[in-house]
């Protein structure tokens, strides 16, 4: 006999039964669902919210104590992270080296009355990669005026700064194009690619500088960040070590280091021998001939922020940049863990195709997948063709450039994606990306369809439209390259000039010699060289032979004692294409 | 005065004593002279070898022959004037870095005046000369088309040696000559001087 009140349980009964069921799909729907999971955004470092804030305005005076023109910027990446990086020890390295004995210097610059520090610090590492094979003059003035984020020319920057100008193709500039400080021309011919910088991190103790030695000795130059303060400085001995003092941020170049130098040269003996030596901006008349020496238990040097080798292509090669990050890596996002996705969607403008990807990675050791889908549907970055897959690691960080193993063919109209899946180890912010931040970066635009991040891969968010526009502006740090392969000069050029004796008379030889640049991906046909008269304006240059591609060396005889040539060779390839460069005088 | 004044006005010095003591030697010889005069007209020729004091040129085209023909008129009590061609001197070689085909030429005219002591049968003598010295270098390459070594230089010269008369008025000659012939035609200077070391035979003309 069924009870009564049955009907009323059975309703009751039921609803808790609903209710339940309800409450465990909504639930269950926000955890597992499709739904993409917010990022979360890489907080940024103290100094940057200090100058942000305008709490410190003595650390980011545009002039030193002395009256020195300064002109850095803090980055906004926090690199605490690195705070506990293990002394790296590279027993290789000699106990004193000097980039001026090497050649691989250019000469001391003079950044005026300007906070432009850190273009001629950038220029200088840049100058210093490509030399002594080639002699470069890049125009700090185009840098400074052309670097996109929210101040003027002379208002200071950052390598994070420098870096997005020179990835995105805005330079480098001949400074005869755009001369310091007077620009005269609107239209500038970019005379260099730089797809790779290479990020050395912030020094986590006095000792730990092999890093910074063997980068030097590797590329060039090496720009570094400082805090700069008379006080701390001894111009008898050119001998500089700040312990205590947070104040005048300043960009330079480490060109070398002595282990050996001697302690008691600094105002103040720090605890040990040893020193950077350091290239500053300030032209010739101040240190030793421009050039000074930091401690290597000064507290600020190269601690603080990244330092950067930068390094470049000839801009023979590549001819199509895709992106959408002109401002670069301002922030960085993450899901939590050191391993994220993130893509961007282009539409392919011509039949060149794609050969090359690049991006940032900020962690100490990062791996990367990189994969290409063309045809691919609107907001749906890994949909269409898989065209392309590639993997690898890179053991610093830095701005790199991947070359694909294979060129993906694309005709103009094309839709297709670059998605990588990085890991940052150690760092939970693996997406590098373009942010708007007030008073710094917040010409930064974007737009849907553009870029896209992703958790795992499989369910991805468009930054444009997601999260309620909060990063309606932002693009991930993704380019891609099409074209062709870089096309570059000859390498080891090298003069030397051979008395002939006739006893009456001395026949005067140059003999140059050179080798096949083996990154050269395409067949070298031949070389051609060029002479002018030294001193002579590079229009003066006359072609003076073609040669054999197998044959490396030249003797320009019949010159007199007074007679003096800069030479330059070029390499053509099988695609008609010649290559910037490579030059050398007596 | 700067030092190159000096060394001008040093140079000068040197010269005036040397032309003195020449003059006085040849006023010596004709004023006394302790010999039968010597022939009206003399005709002879010197062979012989000679060496170059540039040791590079010595290096690459060596020490060569040499011929002097010439001719001596009898002034006065032993004393004479004459002029000759010396030729002979004529190299060829490889030089410089890529061993390019080469040749060296020095000939010269000279005029003397000279001083001969007849005792019986041998007679020593005594000259001094002025010469006119070609050189010529030629260099089988398209490189230094731009330099021409085909110069002259005129230069001093003494000479000293002994004749032998084994039959009247022919006689047999040695001597021993020295030209200093310092020439820069373009930045390197060349030693082309040297001695000259000869022997010959010649006929005095008795008029």
């Amino acid at each position: 006999m069924m009870n009564k009140h049955f009907p009323l349980k059975f309703i009751f009964f039921s609803f808790l039964v609903i209710s339940t069921v309800l409450a465990a799909a909504i639930f269950t729907s926000s955890i597992f669902g499709d739904k993409e999971e917010r990022p979360i955004l890489s907080p940024p470092s103290e100094e940057f919210i200090k100058y942000l804030e305008k709490l410190e305005p003595q650390k980011w005076p545009k002039y030193s104590d002395d009256g020195y023109p300064l002109g850095l910027i803090p980055s906004p990446h926090d690199l605490s992270y690195f705070k506990d990086l293990p002394t790296v020890k590279i027993e290789a390295l000699p106990a004193s080296y000097d980039l001026r004995t090497t050649g691989k210097l250019t000469p001391i610059r003079n950044q005026g009355r300007c906070g432009s520090c850190w273009a001629f610090a950038t220029y200088s590492s840049l100058e210093s990669f490509l030399r002594p094979s080639e002699n470069w003059d890049f125009s700090e003035q185009n840098l400074i005026d052309h670097h996109g984020f929210d101040w003027g020319p002379c208002e200071g920057g950052n390598t994070d700064i420098s870096t997005a100008y020179l990835a995105r193709w805005s330079g480098p500039i001949h400074e005869e194009d755009d001369p310091y400080i007077y620009a005269t021309l609107n239209e500038f011919t970019v005379r260099k690619h730089v797809q790779d910088v290479i990020f050395i991190p912030p020094r986590s103790s006095s000792l730990n500088n092999d890093l910074l030695k063997q980068a030097v000795m590797t590329y060039g130059a090496v720009y570094a960040s400082m805090y700069y303060k008379s006080t701390y400085y001894n111009s008898s001995t050119y001998a500089y070590y700040n312990w205590s003092e947070k104040v005048g941020a300043h960009g330079v170049d480490i060109i070398g280091w002595d282990d050996n130098f001697d302690k008691n040269k600094f105002t103040t003996p720090p605890p040990g021998n040893g020193a950077f030596i350091v290239k500053n901006s300030w032209g010739m008349n101040w240190g030793e001939s421009g050039y000074f020496y930091v401690s290597y238990y000064d507290e600020f040097f190269a601690r603080r922020e990244f330092s950067a080798a930068f390094k470049a292509e000839p801009a023979v090669g590549y001819t199509i940049i895709y992106q959408y990050d002109p401002l670069g890596w301002v922030t960085s996002l993450g899901y939590g863990s050191d391993t994220g996705w993130f893509s961007n969607i282009f539409t392919a403008t011509a039949f060149d195709p794609l050969l090359a990807v690049s991006f940032y990675a900020a962690g100490s050791l990062n791996t990367y997948e990189i994969y290409i889908y063309t045809d691919v549907n609107p907001d749906q970055p890994r949909s269409g063709t898989l065209a392309n897959l590639e993997s690898g690691s890179l053991n610093s960080p830095g701005y790199y450039t991947i070359p694909l193993k294979v060129g993906i063919a694309l005709r103009p109209g094309q839709k297709f994606s670059v998605i990588v899946k990085q890991k940052t180890t150690n760092y939970n912010y693996p997406i590098p990306f373009e942010y708007p931040l007030k008073d710094y970066s917040s010409q930064a635009t974007a737009h849907a369809g553009e870029s896209f991040i992703s958790s795992n891969g499989n369910t991805w968010s468009d930054l444009h439209t997601s999260w309620s526009g909060q990063y309606a502006n932002s693009n991930v740090c993704l380019k891609a390259f099409a074209g062709l392969p870089p096309l570059y000069p000859p390498t080891n050029f090298v003069l030397q000039r051979l008395e002939n004796n006739f006893i009456f008379f001395k026949e005067y030889i140059d003999n140059l010699s050179w080798e096949a640049n083996p990154k050269n991906r395409t067949k070298i046909l031949k070389y051609k060289f060029y002479r002018k008269t030294k001193g002579a304006a590079d229009l003066a240059y006359q072609l003076v032979s073609e040669l054999a591609a197998n044959v490396f060396v030249s003797y320009q005889r019949g010159l007199k004692k007074d007679q003096f040539y800069t030479y330059r060779i070029t390499a053509v390839d099988e695609l008609g294409r010649e290559s910037e460069p490579s030059e050398i005088g007596n | 005065m700067n030092w190159e004044g000096k060394v001008s006005l040093q140079r000068s010095a040197i010269k005036e004593k040397t032309m003195k003591k020449v003059i006085f030697l040849l006023t010596f010889l004709i004023l006394f002279p302790a010999g039968q005069y010597a022939s009206d007209l003399e005709v002879g020729a010197i062979f012989g070898s000679r060496t170059v004091n540039d040791s590079e040129i010595k290096n690459t085209y060596g020490n060569g022959t040499f011929f002097f023909p010439y001719l001596a008129l009898n002034l006065w009590k032993g004393l004479f004037v004459g002029a000759g061609y010396e030729g002979g001197y004529s190299k060829e070689t490889k030089i410089g870095l890529y061993e390019e085909s080469s040749t060296l030429k020095v000939i010269g005219i000279e005029f003397f005046i000279g001083y001969e002591l007849k005792i019986k049968v041998i007679s020593p003598f005594i000259k001094v000369g002025y010469g006119s010295f070609s050189y010529k270098q030629t260099i089988q390459s398209l490189y230094v088309k731009d330099y021409k070594v085909d110069d002259k230089k005129t230069t001093l010269t003494i000479d000293g040696g002994v004749k032998f008369y084994p039959v009247k008025n022919l006689f047999l000659a040695a001597e021993v000559k020295y030209v200093p012939l310092k020439v820069k035609p373009y930045e390197e200077e060349v030693d082309l001087g040297g001695l000259r070391y000869g022997g010959g035979i010649g006929f005095a003309f008795n008029f």
